[in-house]
């Protein structure tokens, strides 16, 4: 699967957890820069991503990512379709 | 004595368990919710105005569907140790005041990083679908 793929699926989700319909994310997005983004809209976004991608994340996993684009190298890692 | 709580912990929460739960909505709890919410909307309070505009009689308030959903994920599905992190409910066809009606869920995905569960759930009566949605839970610890 290719990032450009990932990504592509990442932004409906993005703006659905996140209520934002201009969110696009990129891999240098953090939390800081999306107002919306806080613990329990993480969650959402977290079990909305494993949903899409038909993966499972660790806890640690989650917890160590530090941008978008962390993100998107593990769902690449995971993801088979 | 009111209904207890089902207590289930995190290692029996497993993907494909089902809960059904029916249920009635009387007269009373349309008068209270009116009152609670102060929604004295026609469609819901006068049965001749809704008759006009095509419905069988009254229309239940949605929020009291809502309300069978708390009930079954408070109390069954995750059960006592879960809290609410998304809800999502489309409304499909008008219940009314004491139709019967069946609220079915199952657990559709269990994620570990999060301690959540999602349940997708269904509302009929009889053969006509009420309403349909999703709930997140998160599991609290024991």
């Amino acid at each position: 699967m290719t990032d450009e793929e990932i990504y592509s699926r990442l932004t409906p989700i993005f703006r659905d957890v996140f209520d934002d319909d201009t969110l696009t994310p990129h891999p240098e997005m953090t939390a800081a820069e999306v107002p919306a983004w806080d613990s329990l809209s993480n969650i959402r976004l977290v079990v909305a991503v494993e949903v899409e991608f038909k993966i499972q994340f660790s806890t640690g996993e989650v917890a160590a990512l530090k941008n978008v684009g962390e993100f998107v190298n593990v769902i690449r890692q995971r993801a088979t379709r | 004595m009111s209904e207890r709580p089902r207590v289930l912990v995190w290692s029996e929460l497993k993907e494909g368990m089902t809960v059904s739960l029916p249920f009635r909505i009387g007269q009373s709890e349309m008068d209270t919710f009116r009152k609670l919410s102060g929604d004295s909307s026609r469609i819901h309070i006068d049965a001749e105005f809704a008759r006009s505009r095509g419905f069988s009689g009254p229309v239940v308030y949605g929020a009291l569907t809502v309300a069978r959903l708390s009930h079954l994920v408070g109390m069954h599905l995750p059960g006592d140790l879960g809290l609410a992190t998304s809800w999502r409910i489309d409304f499909n066809q008008p219940l009314y005041i004491g139709e019967e009606a069946i609220f079915n869920g199952e657990l559709t995905h269990v994620s570990q990083s999060t301690h959540t569960v999602s349940l997708k759930f269904r509302v009929y009566a009889g053969e006509k679908l009420i309403a349909s949605g999703t709930a997140g839970s998160k599991l609290l610890d024991e």
